[in-house]
C-alpha cells in the first residue's frame, strides 16, 4: 500500500495561515500539484526545499498585500492629513486651551516616562558593544541557579576553557585592581587597572594609538613589567606627551614601562585606562573554585553561534564534572552576551524585570492616552453637528478621520517634544548618577544620551497616542452615530457619551484607583528610608578604602594567603598610626562597607531550624566600641582572637532590639574556627 | 469607476490569461509567462496580481472540481472580463501611439 506524498506539513500550515481565505484553497491546491510533480522529477528533498521557498515567498507577498489593502481600507485615499488639517488642528487646540494643557501635559509626562525608560533600559540593559562585531563578543561565567548567585573564582575553568573550547577564540580573562601610581617620591594617586590577558586586545580589535598593546609574551613570569595607558590618562596624567612610550612609571611597588597608548573612547574590558598583563603561573596547580575572582571573555569563532558555543561549553563541563567537588560541579557554565556579565542579569532576573517595566511604561502611555481620548471624544461629540454637515456636503469618513487624527497629532507631537525635553534633563541626571556610581568612569558601552533611537521612539509614541486620542474617537463619531446626527441636525438634540466611553472612563478610574494606593505606599516607604537617620552620629565619622598589593605576581591561592599576611601587618601599622593622629578618637577596619555587606545563608550547629539569610561583615575588635554599640548578650570580640577572615553575622534587624541603642543588633560571636565558619557561611 | 491603469506586470498576466484561454489557472498562467518572456517570475507575485485584477473587475474566477492530486482542492480558473479586454486594448493603443513615428535613430542612447 503506498501513501500519496504530501507537502511538508509545517510549511503547508504556514502557507494556509498566511493566505487570505479566498485564495487559500486554490493556491494550496496548485502548490500541492506542483509539489507532486517536483517530487517525481527531482526527489523528496528537493521538492520539500522548493515547497518551503515557495511558502515563504507566498507568505511574504500576501502579507504585504494584506497590509496595503488594510491601510487603503482604513484610511482611504483622501485620509492622509494635509498641512491645512495641521493648521486646523492647531486652531482647535487654541480654542480648547484647558484640554490642550491638561491632555498635552499628561501625554508629555507619559511620553517622557516611555522614552526615558526606553533610553535607560536600552543603554544600560540592552547595550550594543561599540566594538567591531561587538555582538560576537561573549562572556563565560559559572552560575548557581538555585541560589541565583555567580561564582567568579574561574581561574581553573579559564585554563580548561582556553585549552579546549573551539567555538570561542581569543579567550581571555581580567580582574580589576587598584594601585597607587607613584609619580614622585611621596606623591601617589590611586588608579584602577585592568590586569588582563593580552587576548583582550585581540578580542576588542582596536589597534593602539601609539606604541603597542599587550602581547602574549608580556604574560610570561619574569617578563619585564609593562603597562598600556588609555587616551584620557595620557592626556590628563602625562600631558599628552608624545615621548611617553618607553617611560618608566611606578605602579604600586613595581616599576612598569609604558609600551602603548590606546585611542580615545577605548575602555575595554569595562572603563579602564591602565592595562597590565594578567600573569598566571603555569607551574602552580589551581584547584577548581579557588583563586582570585576573574571575568572571562572571548569572541565567537567564525561560523559559531552562541547556541553552538554553549553546547560545546556544556559538553566540556560534563567531561570535567568528575574532577570537581559536588559544590563546584553544581554550578552551570554559561555563555552570555559580554555586557550581561556585568549586569548579573542572568542570575538576578534583572533583564526580565526591566522587560516587564518597559511594558508597564508603555501601558502607562496607553492609559494616559485613553484618558485624553475620553476628553477628546467628549469634545468630538459636541462637534457632531459639524461632522454631520461635512458628511452631508460630501466629505468621506476617511477625510474626517484624517482631520481629527491631524488635530490629535499636533497635540501629541507637541507633548512628545516637551516629553523629550524632560527626558534630556532626566538623562543628564541619570548620567551624573551613573558616573558617581562608577566613580567617574561608567562602562564604555553605556551612552544614555538622547539618541536618534530615543527620539524616533518618542515620535512613535506620539503617533500611537494620536491614534488613540484622534482616530478612535473619530471612528466612533463617524460610525453609526453619524446617521443619527445627520437625522437630528438642527433639532437641538443633546449629544451623549454612550456606553463604550462610559465603560472606558470606569475602567481607567478603576486602574487609577488600583495603582494609586500601592504607588503612594511605595513613595512613602522611599521617603521614610530617605529621611531616616543613620542611628549614629554619621557626621563625626570619615571612611576611606584601601587595598593591599600582593607581593607575588602569580594568581595562586598561596599568593593571596601571603597577601593576607602582609595585609595584617600593614593594617595594624595603619590603625596604630591613625590612633596617634590629632582629632582622631578611634579607628576600625572592615573588609567591606557594612551597608553593602555580603548576603549569606547560615545555620547554627545542632539547630533544627532551616538556614537563615543574614548579612555578613568582617570587622575588627574596635568596630562596636567605635560606634558606641552595646553588645546585648555575651561579649564583644577580643582583639587577639580575631584573625583576618573571621566571619560574624547579624541577625535580621528587628528580631531583637533594645530601646535606646542603635538599631544595629549583633548576634553572638562564633567560637574560634574561622575557616570552617567561612565555609558554612558560603553554603 | 475611477481610472485604473494597467501596470506592466498586470498587462503580462492579462495577456497570459488570453493566451491560455479556457484552461487558465495559476500554474499554466505562470508557465505561459515564463515561456513567452523567457524569464522566471515569482509565482506568488502572479497570484497576488490575479487577485488584484479580479478586484478591479478585469477578470473573474470560479472554482473547479476538487482532485486527489491537488490534495482535494479545486483549481481556481480565471477568464478575461470585458473591462480587462478594454484595458488591454487601451494599453496597447497608448503604447502604439507612443511608438508611432519613432525612428531607430531616436532610440540611440545619448
Amino acid at each position: 500500500v503506498s501513501v500519496a506524498p504530501t507537502p511538508p506539513r509545517i510549511a503547508r500550515a504556514i502557507l494556509r495561515h498566511a493566505l487570505p481565505e479566498d485564495a487559500c484553497d486554490s493556491v494550496d491546491g496548485d502548490l500541492h500539484e506542483l509539489y507532486i510533480a517536483h517530487r517525481m522529477a527531482r526527489g523528496a528533498t528537493a521538492a520539500a526545499i522548493w515547497y518551503w521557498l515557495e511558502t515563504l515567498s507566498f507568505a511574504v507577498r500576501f502579507t504585504i498585500d494584506r497590509i496595503i489593502r488594510l491601510m487603503l481600507r482604513l484610511l482611504g485615499r483622501d485620509a492622509t492629513p494635509s498641512m491645512l488639517d495641521v493648521k486646523l488642528g492647531a486652531r482647535m487646540l487654541a480654542k480648547s486651551p484647558g484640554l490642550a494643557l491638561i491632555g498635552g501635559l499628561g501625554m508629555a509626562v507619559a511620553v517622557a516616562l516611555g522614552a526615558g525608560g526606553y533610553a535607560v533600559v536600552n543603554s544600560y540593559f540592552y547595550p550594543e558593544l561599540p566594538l567591531p562585531e561587538g555582538d560576537r563578543v561573549v562572556a563565560i561565567g559559572k552560575f548557581d541557579t538555585q541560589r541565583r548567585t555567580e561564582d567568579d573564582r574561574l581561574l581553573h575553568d579559564f585554563l580548561v576553557w582556553r585549552r579546549e573550547l573551539r567555538s570561542v577564540v581569543d579567550l581571555g580573562a581580567f580582574r580589576t585592581v587598584k594601585r597607587n601610581l607613584v609619580s614622585a617620591p611621596g606623591v601617589a594617586e590611586a588608579i584602577t587597572i585592568a590586569e588582563m590577558t593580552a587576548s583582550g586586545f585581540r578580542v576588542a580589535r582596536v589597534p593602539s594609538l601609539r606604541g603597542r598593546a599587550l602581547i602574549d609574551e608580556d604574560e610570561a613570569p619574569g617578563a619585564p613589567a609593562v603597562v598600556v595607558i588609555g587616551y584620557n590618562a595620557w592626556q590628563s596624567r602625562f600631558a599628552a606627551d608624545a615621548a611617553v612610550i618607553g617611560r618608566q612609571i611606578r605602579i604600586g611597588r613595581v616599576i612598569h614601562t609604558i609600551v602603548g597608548i590606546m585611542p580615545e573612547g577605548f575602555g575595554f574590558p569595562v572603563n579602564h585606562q591602565y592595562w597590565i598583563p594578567l600573569r598566571i603561573d603555569p607551574r602552580a596547580p589551581i584547584a577548581p573554585g579557588t583563586g582570585p575572582d576573574l571575568d572571562v571573555f572571548g569572541r565567537l569563532a567564525p561560523g559559531a553561534t552562541k547556541q553552538s558555543a554553549q553546547a560545546e561549553l556544556t559538553v566540556t563541563a560534563y567531561r570535567h564534572a568528575a574532577e570537581l567537588s559536588p559544590e563546584v560541579a553544581r554550578l552551570q557554565s554559561r555563555i552570555v552576551p559580554y555586557t550581561d556579565i556585568f549586569l548579573h542579569g542572568e542570575v538576578q532576573g534583572e533583564a526580565e524585570t526591566f522587560s516587564v517595566l518597559r511594558f508597564m511604561i508603555a501601558l502607562l502611555l496607553v492609559i494616559v492616552a485613553t484618558n485624553v481620548a475620553v476628553l477628546v471624544y467628549a469634545r468630538t461629540v459636541t462637534r457632531g453637528d459639524e461632522i454631520a454637515v461635512r458628511t452631508a456636503l460630501g466629505a468621506t469618513r476617511g477625510r474626517i478621520v484624517g482631520q481629527l487624527f491631524a488635530e490629535a497629532l499636533v497635540l501629541s507631537t507637541l507633548s512628545a517634544l516637551v516629553g523629550l525635553g524632560i527626558v534630556a534633563v532626566g538623562l543628564r541626571m541619570f548620567d551624573r548618577a551613573l558616573s558617581d556610581y562608577f566613580e567617574g568612569h561608567p562602562p564604555f558601552w553605556i551612552h544614555s544620551g538622547l539618541s536618534l533611537g530615543t527620539i524616533a521612539y518618542a515620535l512613535g509614541l506620539a503617533v500611537l497616542a494620536a491614534v488613540i486620542v484622534g482616530v478612535l474617537p473619530a471612528l466612533r463619531a463617524t460610525g453609526v452615530q453619524l446617521r443619527a446626527a445627520i437625522g437630528s441636525l438642527g433639532s437641538g438634540a443633546k449629544a451623549r457619551l454612550g456606553t463604550t466611553w462610559t465603560a472606558l472612563i470606569i475602567v481607567q478610574i478603576a486602574i487609577t484607583v488600583a495603582i494609586l494606593p500601592p504607588a503612594m505606599i511605595k513613595a512613602a516607604r522611599t521617603l521614610r528610608t530617605a529621611l531616616t537617620e543613620s542611628g549614629f552620629a554619621s557626621g563625626q565619622y570619615v571612611v576611606t578604602r584601601f587595598e593591599i598589593e600582593r607581593d607575588a605576581e602569580s594568581t595562586t591561592a598561596h599568593a593571596d594567603s601571603v597577601g593576607a599576611d602582609s595585609a595584617r601587618v600593614v593594617v595594624n601599622a595603619l590603625l596604630a598610626r591613625l590612633a596617634t593622629e590629632p582629632g582622631v578618637v578611634g579607628a576600625t577596619m572592615t573588609a567591606d562597607e557594612p551597608w553593602e555587606s555580603r548576603r549569606a545563608l547560615i545555620e547554627a550547629e545542632g539547630a533544627h531550624e532551616s538556614s537563615q539569610p543574614v548579612r555578613v561583615s568582617t570587622v575588627d575588635a574596635n568596630y562596636f566600641p567605635l560606634f558606641g554599640v552595646r553588645v546585648l548578650a555575651g561579649r564583644s570580640f577580643w582583639e587577639a582572637a580575631i584573625p583576618l577572615g573571621s566571619v560574624f553575622a547579624t541577625v535580621p534587624s528587628g528580631t531583637r532590639r533594645s530601646h535606646g541603642t542603635p538599631s544595629l543588633v549583633w548576634s553572638r560571636t562564633f567560637p574560634p574556627a574561622p575557616g570552617r565558619l567561612v565555609r558554612r557561611a558560603r553554603e | 469607476m475611477t481610472h485604473q491603469g494597467l501596470g506592466e506586470f498586470e498587462q503580462i498576466v492579462l495577456l497570459a490569461i488570453a493566451h491560455v484561454r479556457d484552461e487558465a489557472y495559476g500554474i499554466p498562467i505562470v508557465d505561459e509567462i515564463e515561456q513567452r518572456t523567457g524569464r522566471r517570475v515569482a509565482r506568488a507575485a502572479v497570484y497576488v496580481t490575479l487577485r488584484r485584477l479580479e478586484d478591479k473587475g478585469f477578470i473573474s474566477s470560479w472554482i473547479g472540481e476538487p482532485t486527489p492530486e491537488r490534495g482535494g482542492k479545486g483549481r481556481r480558473y480565471v477568464k478575461l472580463e470585458p473591462a480587462g479586454v478594454k484595458a488591454l486594448r487601451e494599453a496597447r493603443r497608448v503604447a502604439e501611439r507612443m511608438w508611432q513615428g519613432l525612428e531607430p535613430a531616436s532610440l540611440r542612447a545619448r
